[in-house]
């Protein structure tokens, strides 16, 4: 029996125009939470496809258990005993708790084609009891909150009887309570003796739970070391390959006149009475849990939800937005939290998603101006840094930095005075996170007001001069930079502010 | 010109050859081979610019409706009605013109036109209202007016085509300008032109293909998508219509029995061309060269002998591999 339970020595994997993974290598022990680390386009995901057996390996060797195999395909992968668990959950959402799990392995009544729903029920209670967790096995998943859902592909992973879990970015769409009982679990797997690989933008996270960390760049292995012996600056700069002068490039402003205000503005079922400035010259952090309303907040300003009570002013006039179109009118403009699906048109280019939110600009006599549009994309490229061969690039073969970039782009472009960035690191490297602070910090020295929704309280803390928090829909407080603190935050986000505020 | 808009220029290039070189290869291939067929059965010439001629006019009224269907499908929609419409508004016409009784034909027949076209962009507006306001899905609205369309064309004739109609009427479907382009092939072309224009260079077919790419995300660029969603089913009924004043001016009467399964033949067309059922991607010159190669297609087997029947099977076999291309194509360079 070999010490580790995983090895993959020298895997090299080559794309068209890029090696993906240079010799890279990687060894888990049975028992271990391995944290892979590295920024996007390191090669981690690469490097687990590879493992999953959705990828071929070009060259190199993976060992289990000491024996050299050929990971043929996923399913190969699944009876070596390889589970992965993906930021997108790969569950069937009208089939229950129970179905899901032993899904394509139904237990049968004998060898009739009948499912045998007892045994399928009681086997499928039997693993949730084991990690300890409280589901109806008969529930349809769709039923299920994220973190329900992800305890559901954890159980379906224990039930092949997996001895390497591969977590793909577990904690990003959990909230703090959530992720605590997500530790827990993996303390159980860890106890149990199986082996994890977690991969995670969130450093606080690695210190936390991880034992082992394996840092990549460039495809390359950099370096593997116990937690223990790392620190967090010390990770960073292995991650980035140079010294990264400031995680949160702060920089001040006079703070001038009041550019947006909005007045008890609530919406039914979602949140209510919500009051506040922002002014020119400040970063505005709108934070609190999630599901305590700050999405929803921002998508009324934007007009993308309708108000069902409240106004909202600019430059202390009073508007209606009631669409986005009137959004975009007004000057507000809003990067989603999910990039993917509300911030991009994936399958357009470059040059499409940049003037697609004001194209209008580019119309003479009915038709778009081709060269002034491609000038204007030109031009936000060089601006934004954005790594990409051309305008005509494809945005979905751009990083997520490039990707939010373009977003960014979008609205530069639309003369935006309001900006409402939610979320806009998640899923982001730390290189690419410092980019987009400095970005923001240009464009309040432009005069364009920030708000920023966040559930990074490092970053609230690191780039933001007014914190309000949000809590159960309602504005729970503001703090002050000099007031704010982790811990503060947390008693207000958490409901148990309410008299200290007062 | 400096060296980065040249390198998107050669991309620009490269990418056209990528998605028509195939098809554009696939049609030169049929040409030779009906050719070389039609030779041995001693009956030559079946790559003329007179066999052009015939199949852009046996085209024309699917081409016509093709464009519309596939601004419809970019959106990632679908219209099941045009072939109940492309009857509808023949009809409407010929009533007309019938009503006109010989007097004034022309007076009439411009009437016809305008009626027809107006109906068309009703009945799309119906569709489309139906569609973005009630929230019915596209394939389930135009079953319905597929099937109330055919109805009301049946109901307004009681079944039976209108006929005789005055010479005149046949202009638009058969007058021969310049000697032999027959009007409807101008009509097609002119369309056709037209059509990718308006999706290529326009703000409104740019908003059609980011609606179809990704809904949510262009309304949050301040799309107004219901409008553009509507307005892309006005437009296809309205281009229907035309296509219907095409057949019925061709046939000479305005049947209510015409059309049937003509929506499944367009489709196929704009398919053919490389358009995606899922929305977001497609284009008007794609849908040229998918009809092409459809129409080529049968006239090459009528050409050889191969009937109706036959003509069936091979037009199935003939979308299952331009779809089966173009997966691949796609899987190809998705990495």
């Amino acid at each position: 029996m070999s010490e580790y339970i995983l090895e993959m020595r020298d895997v090299t994997k080559r794309f068209p125009g890029v090696l993906a993974l240079d010799k890279a290598h990687l060894k888990l022990r049975p028992g271990d939470v391995h944290c892979l680390l590295g920024e996007n386009g390191a090669g981690k995901s690469t490097m687990m496809k590879i493992l999953a057996g959705a990828q071929p390996a070009d060259s190199g060797e993976i060992l289990i258990d000491g024996t050299a195999v050929q990971i043929l395909s996923p399913h190969h992968a699944q009876e070596l005993g390889i589970s992965m668990i993906y930021q997108e959950f790969n569950l069937s959402p009208y089939l229950s708790v129970a179905e899901n799990i032993f899904l394509g392995r139904e237990p049968r009544l004998g060898k009739s084609p009948f499912i045998d729903w007892k045994r399928m029920y009681n086997d499928s209670r039997e693993i949730l009891k084991r990690i300890r967790v409280d589901l109806d096995v008969r529930r349809p998943v769709n039923e299920l909150s994220v973190a329900q859902q992800q305890m559901v592909e954890i159980a379906k992973a224990l039930s092949v009887k997996a001895k390497i879990i591969v977590m793909d970015e577990p904690s990003a769409t959990l909230t703090e309570h959530e992720l605590a009982a997500l530790f827990d679990l993996i303390r159980t797997l860890r106890s149990d003796g199986i082996g994890l690989i977690y991969i995670s933008h969130r450093l606080e996270e690695v210190f936390e739970i991880g034992d082992q960390v394996t840092v990549m760049r460039d495809g390359q292995h950099v370096a593997t070391k116990p937690v223990s012996e790392l620190n967090r600056e010390e990770i960073i700069r292995m991650m980035v390959g140079r010294e990264l002068t400031e995680e949160y490039p702060k920089e001040f402003f006079t703070r001038g006149e009041e550019r947006l205000r909005v007045e008890g503005l609530g919406r039914e079922g979602a949140f209510s009475d919500v009051s506040f400035s922002l002014y020119t010259g400040e970063i505005v952090s709108l934070t609190g849990l999630v599901g305590a309303g700050r999405t929803e907040v921002a998508r009324a300003i934007f007009g993308a939800d309708k108000i069902t009570a409240g106004r909202i002013f600019l430059d202390g006039k009073p508007v209606e937005v009631r669409s986005p179109q009137d959004a975009i009118k007004y000057g507000i403009g809003l990067l989603t939290e999910d990039r993917k699906n509300q911030g991009l048109v994936l399958g357009m280019t470059v040059r499409e998603n940049t003037t697609l939110a004001s194209l209008k600009k580019l119309v003479k006599r009915l038709f778009i101006n081709r060269k002034e549009e491609r000038s204007v994309a030109e031009q936000y490229v060089r601006e934004l840094q954005i790594k990409t061969p051309s305008v005509e690039q494809v945005v979905q073969n751009l990083s997520g930095g490039n990707q939010q970039k373009v977003v960014l782009a979008k609205w530069l472009f639309t003369q935006s005075r309001v900006l409402i960035f939610d979320e806009p690191t998640r899923g982001i490297d730390v290189g690419a996170k410092a980019e987009i602070f400095k970005l923001m910090n240009a464009l309040i020295k432009k005069g364009v007001a920030i708000l920023m929704i966040s559930s990074e309280l490092p970053e609230v803390l690191g780039m933001c001069d007014r914190v309000l928090v949000m809590h159960e829909g309602r504005l729970a407080g503001e703090l002050t930079r000099e007031e704010a603190s982790q811990e503060r935050i947390m008693r207000l986000a958490t409901g148990m502010g309410k008299a200290e505020a007062a | 010109m400096s060296a980065p808009s040249d390198s998107t220029h050669a991309a620009q290039i490269k990418r056209t050859l990528l998605t028509f070189g195939p098809l554009v290869l696939a049609l030169i291939l049929e040409i030779v081979i009906f050719e070389m067929i039609g030779r041995r059965q001693d009956n030559p010439g079946f790559a003329s610019l007179n066999t052009l001629i015939l199949v852009l006019n046996q085209s024309a009224v699917y081409g016509v409706m093709a464009v519309g269907m596939t601004f419809v499908i970019i959106t990632g929609g679908i219209d099941l009605s045009v072939g109940s419409l492309v009857a509808c508004a023949g009809v409407l016409c010929a009533m007309f013109v019938h009503w006109g009784g010989g007097e004034q034909v022309w007076a009439w027949i411009i009437i016809g036109w305008i009626a027809a076209v107006g109906l068309g962009m009703v009945a799309g507006s119906v569709a489309g209202l139906l569609i973005t306001w009630f929230s019915i899905p596209p394939f389930i609205a135009t079953l319905a007016l597929m099937s109330s369309l055919r109805g009301l064309g049946n109901l307004a004739t009681d079944g039976k085509p209108i006929s005789p109609l005055p010479e005149a009427y046949n202009w638009l479907g058969r007058h021969p300008l310049w000697g032999q382009v027959p009007v409807s092939v101008v009509l097609l072309l002119l369309i056709l032109a037209g059509g990718a224009l308006l999706l290529n260079h326009t703000q409104f077919g740019r908003h059609v293909r980011a609606i179809g790419g990704n809904e949510e995300s262009a309304r949050l660029s301040g799309v107004n998508v219901m409008r553009v969603k509507w307005l892309v089913y006005v437009l296809c009924g309205m281009l229907t219509a035309v296509a219907g004043l095409i057949l019925s001016s061709r046939l000479g009467s305005g049947s209510p029995k015409v059309g049937l399964g003509d929506e499944l033949a367009v489709i196929a067309a704009v398919v053919v061309g490389g358009t995606s059922l899922s929305g977001g991607r497609g284009s008007i010159g794609g849908t040229f060269v998918g009809l092409l190669v459809v129409s080529v297609l049968n006239s090459g087997l009528t050409w050889i002998g191969v009937e109706t029947f036959g003509q069936q099977v091979t037009l199935g076999v003939v979308i299952l591999a331009a779809v089966l291309l173009d997966q691949l194509k796609t899987r190809g360079s998705a990495f």
